[in-house]
């Protein structure tokens, strides 16, 4: 089946995402699109200015808490110039679901401590 | 009729005895009417608006009116910028040169907003910022570090302040209180709610059940310490503090009673006069550097996260 690629770019996300609401109510869309297997997310961040850890946690880190190991096949990203910020933030705001799984799912297994 | 009489310069540095100070008036009762008195008021910092306002909307709450008697040929921009939501009577003539004074140096600061929504917030912000950058023409990367700690902070203020965790209203319970002032090398900026502070935040996560109010302080500058229910990075307290300690700024916050100040050197909590949430207040001055890429641009997370996270 050939993939549906659905980008969100700067004019859906805009270029400060701070606020935890914001990507809460983006997760529950993001999650509702992907409830079709062919589709894949790429978000594009190369025009975001500001990506606050807590906007990344409900969004990035929300998406994975129902995704999991499929995240990486479902959801794809796109940097500009701001790479190293934004991988950073987005890797705060999944570890920090990844934290919370592990504290709350004894049976979770499928990630060693680092 | 109960008088409060506004110093004549209210800072940071002294904002305790100023907290005092507006704290005496919640003896007050329904139906009373209290005067805040600025006639002698020449300055009032950003601190000192936001927590005025919030205790003239506490006042309100329990049913006591509240007016203002101002001098407006001396008081001061950000004071009177705030009596936009106090009315005001005039007791001296307004004097064309001084209006024109006034007008001129009130341009340093920005009027306060009562944020009851992300909107708002987001909208208050950004003014903070376009202020700033006219004012005091910050490094790119100083700008860029205030607009992410003033976003940081003031959603910790709805979210944690106001206990918004899961699909809450739009509207917050109760206002975020956000005022700056553009000093000559330096800006100042307040956010203050009126939630739950964040010792008993803080509580809420079982790693910190125990602590004391003043270690709450301590342990908020942490990062990876929160008290969101859900999980959190607990990161935005943190790099703002990181940021400001490597600008050599200041910051101040005051919960649950105590008040922390940090700055390049030290960290120092003591008994403090906001009982009714939180308030932070940080400055930061404009021509040092401020270090965003490095506090924001580095993570320690494992391998496992790094192999989630693909370009597409």
């Amino acid at each position: 089946m050939e993939p549906k690629v659905i980008i969100w770019d700067s004019s859906k996300l805009g270029t400060r995402l701070v606020p935890r609401l914001k990507g809460q109510q983006l997760k529950e869309e993001a999650l509702r699109l992907l409830k079709d297997e062919s589709a894949i997310l790429v978000v594009d961040l190369s025009s975001v200015e500001i990506l606050s850890s807590g906007y990344a946690k409900e969004l990035f880190g929300g998406i994975w808490e129902c995704l999991g190991t499929a995240f990486p096949e479902r959801v794809r990203f796109t940097f500009g110039s701001n790479r190293r910020i934004m991988w950073n933030t987005i890797a705060r705001g999944i570890s920090a679901s990844v934290e919370r799984r592990r504290r709350t799912d004894t049976e979770f297994s499928g990630v060693a401590a680092d | 009729m109960p008088e409060i009489a506004i110093p004549s310069r209210v800072a940071l540095e002294s904002l305790d005895d100023f907290l005092e100070l507006l704290d005496l008036s919640h003896c007050r009762q329904d139906g009373d009417t209290v005067m805040f008195d600025f006639t002698k008021c020449e300055h009032v910092c950003p601190s000192g608006v936001v927590s005025l306002v919030a205790y003239r909307d506490l006042l309100q709450l329990r049913g006591v009116q509240t007016i203002a008697r101002i001098n407006y040929t001396a008081i001061g921009y950000a004071a009177l910028r705030a009596l936009k939501v106090f009315p005001a009577s005039v007791t001296s003539r307004e004097v064309d040169v001084n209006g024109k004074h006034l007008r001129q140096v009130a341009g340093k600061s920005t009027e306060l907003k009562r944020c009851t929504n992300l909107a708002e917030t987001e909208e208050a912000v950004q003014t903070i910022v376009a202020k700033i950058n006219d004012e005091l023409s910050p490094t790119v990367v100083t700008l860029k570090a205030v607009d992410y700690m003033i976003g940081e902070i003031a959603d910790n203020a709805a979210t944690h302040g106001y206990k918004r965790y899961k699909n809450p209203p739009p509207e917050f319970p109760k206002p975020v209180y956000i005022c700056s002032m553009a000093y000559k090398d330096r800006v100042e900026v307040a956010v203050l709610d009126r939630g739950q502070g964040i010792h008993e935040s803080l509580r809420t996560n079982p790693d910190y059940q125990d602590v004391s109010a003043s270690d709450a302080l301590r342990i908020s500058l942490h990062e990876e310490s929160s008290g969101h229910p859900y999980g959190s990075p607990g990161f935005g307290l943190y790099s703002a503090a990181e940021m400001i300690r490597g600008n050599r700024g200041t910051l101040y916050i005051w919960s649950s009673s105590r008040r922390l100040v940090m700055d390049e050197t030290r960290v120092k909590v003591a008994k403090g006069k906001y009982q009714q949430g939180t308030l932070v207040s940080f400055v930061v001055r404009a021509s040092n550097p401020t270090p965003y890429d490095e506090v924001v641009g580095e993570s320690d997370v494992g391998a496992y996260i790094d192999e989630l996270i693909r370009e597409a």
